[in-house]
């Protein structure tokens, strides 16, 4: 891609997010105006809104939709395959597990009992995969799928006992953007922004998996330490998100999609531009839920996934007719 | 330059190659050809630092390739593997500078004489008219022709093809020997390539190794191979005669 047509796709994806972001601050059952924002009289009740709601929400969704697109991105490179998503491997249901154990015992800190369940679930993937020695995209895959159903069949389990904190949970697992919380933002950020990082430099190595793992290989990339650094670390974005605001499916596999198709299958340009692309779906699809009806609020992660299957069916759809 | 000292490679429990040793000098074109399964391709992968051999080792001017770093021995030794398709399309001209990983460090972005490099090793393969296509648009030929400037685009001393030719027609195979032989003329690039085609591995090649069940058969020039019984006794195939065509061998099958 030339470097204009790079500076034209980078700037219509801020030119979204800020939109959603823009539309996210200022559309809800209390209408705030952006004048309104510099106007003393309204001040108080603006900034509570603004400040303690909104913002902190605005800001959950993009910590969790650029997570959620950057681990969506790496699997997919990793394993070489479209159809990968950040929860393949089963990271979300060992999240899940331990955070609607936490929430049906009504034990504090939720989110940190989900990360440790999202890493717990990694470290196991990895040991039941290298029972053949050899850690293969197949057996990582396997590994995930087995642990993932069960999991879920646990955490079934464990809504059954449930009783009255049923409604919390199944709120939570359809994903909830509301319960952001300014400490663990900052925390969630900083999360993000090293595990991106650290991707973003490994970016083009990454790359180098196209060509298979002997074919990268050859290239002197010492292929197996990438792949337990690059599935770690996605895992950990995937933990992160799953841990803040329960399971939002699709971002993490049609953002991904929608940037190769604009912007090609470069990681070192896919990996921005789904974190900026992941945040602005997010922003935009839990302002959709908070405003759509009024009076309710549907989940984030219905929202994502009303808008999301139909859409990749008509990417695949596309890319299919093209071929 | 190249060392194969009585290398055993087994894989998934199953002794591929066995007691296997060789050398290669500097500025040689050496072909490996042999039945199916006789181990052509895991001496490929034992050579470029994938299979381990159980036993022995691989030396490249006498270091041993699996205890040197690897993008030391990705700088002297490219690979061209059978065939490439991929999963996600990418255009010509960034994989051809995936070359160029080896020479640069995780966090160094691209030299002008890096480009340089690669828009030498495109031309040189007749490929730079399709940089800013998509490699899965291309046909059989010009990818093969795109995945040797990659693995020439690391400027390697020593060059290893696994069969670059079986998926091509006979104008492409020539092609992609050709210019194999005439980069070993120019700059004296050291090839050793695995072959199915007597008669073109005999044509290209200045020395032949036949491997047979994981051994070595033969080590010597191709005609000296090339004879009735060693053709009956390598492949089980009785060949109806065998030409000779300006010094060199060719076989005919009926």
């Amino acid at each position: 891609m030339s470097s204009g047509k790079i500076f034209w796709f980078f700037l219509s994806l801020v030119l979204l997010f800020v939109a959603a972001c823009y539309l996210a601050l200022f559309s809800g059952q209390v209408p705030i105006s952006i004048a309104s924002v510099f106007d003393p009289g309204r001040l108080d009740n603006t900034s509570l809104i603004l400040w303690q709601i909104r913002l902190p929400r605005i800001l959950l969704a993009i910590l969790a939709g650029s997570s959620l697109a950057i681990a969506g991105t790496t699997f997919q490179g990793l394993l070489r395959n479209p159809l990968a998503d950040p929860f393949v491997l089963g990271v979300s249901s060992g999240a899940a597990l331990l955070a609607v154990i936490a929430l049906a015992l009504c034990l504090p800190l939720v989110p940190l009992w989900a990360f440790a369940g999202a890493l717990g679930t990694i470290l196991l993937v990895f040991l039941i995969a290298r029972i053949r020695k050899e850690i293969t995209n197949l057996t990582m895959i396997l590994a995930g799928v087995i642990l993932s159903s069960f999991f879920s069949a646990l955490m079934m389990l464990v809504i059954s006992f449930s009783g009255s904190q049923l409604r919390g949970i199944t709120f939570w697992l359809m994903g909830n953007l509301g319960q952001a919380d300014w400490l663990w933002l900052k925390i969630g950020f900083a999360i993000l922004i090293s595990c991106f990082l650290l991707i973003q430099a490994y970016s083009r190595y990454l790359n180098t998996m196209i060509l298979g793992e002997e074919g990268a290989q050859c290239l002197g990339i010492e292929v197996k330490h990438l792949k337990y650094l690059l599935f770690t670390t996605a895992s950990l974005l995937t933990g992160m998100a799953v841990a803040m605001s329960g399971l939002i499916g699709y971002v993490g596999l049609i953002i991904p999609h929608i940037c190769r198709l604009f912007g090609g299958a470069d990681n070192r340009l896919l990996l921005p531009a789904s974190a900026i692309g992941g945040a602005a779906f997010l922003v935009a699809a839990d302002t959709i839920g908070r405003t759509i009806m009024p009076g309710t609020e549907i989940p984030v992660g219905v929202i994502t996934a009303i808008l999301g299957a139909p859409l990749f069916i008509y990417l695949f759809l596309g890319v299919k007719r093209k071929n | 330059m190249l060392k194969v000292e009585k290398i055993s490679v087994a894989y998934d429990g199953k002794d591929i190659i066995k007691e296997l040793s060789f050398s290669i000098k500097a500025g040689e074109i050496v072909g490996v050809i042999g039945p199916n399964g006789a181990g052509k391709s895991t001496l490929v992968r034992a050579i470029s630092r994938i299979l381990q051999p159980q036993k022995g080792c691989i030396k490249y001017y006498d270091q041993d390739v699996y205890k040197t770093p690897a993008k030391l021995i990705a700088k002297s030794i490219s690979v061209v593997p059978q065939a490439t398709a991929l999963d996600f399309d990418y255009r010509v001209y960034n994989l051809v500078l995936m070359g160029r990983i080896p020479h640069l460090g995780l966090f160094e972005p691209e030299k002008c004489s890096d480009l340089e490099i690669v828009e030498q090793a495109m031309k040189m393969t007749g490929v730079w008219e399709l940089r800013n296509r998509f490699f899965n648009e291309l046909s059989g030929g010009e990818r093969q022709q795109v995945i040797v400037a990659k693995a020439l685009a690391a400027q390697p001393s020593f060059l290893v093809l696994d069969e670059p030719t079986s998926h091509l027609d006979i104008k492409h195979q020539i092609e992609i020997l050709d210019l194999v032989k005439s980069l070993n003329r120019q700059d004296q690039l050291t090839a050793l390539i695995v072959l199915h085609d007597i008669n073109l591995a005999a044509a290209y090649c200045q020395r032949l190794l036949v491997l047979k069940d994981g051994q070595l058969f033969f080590d010597g020039l191709p005609k000296d191979f090339i004879t009735l019984e060693n053709l009956d006794n390598v492949y089980g195939v009785q060949v109806k005669e065998i030409l000779n065509s300006a010094g060199q061998p060719w076989i005919v099958y009926r």
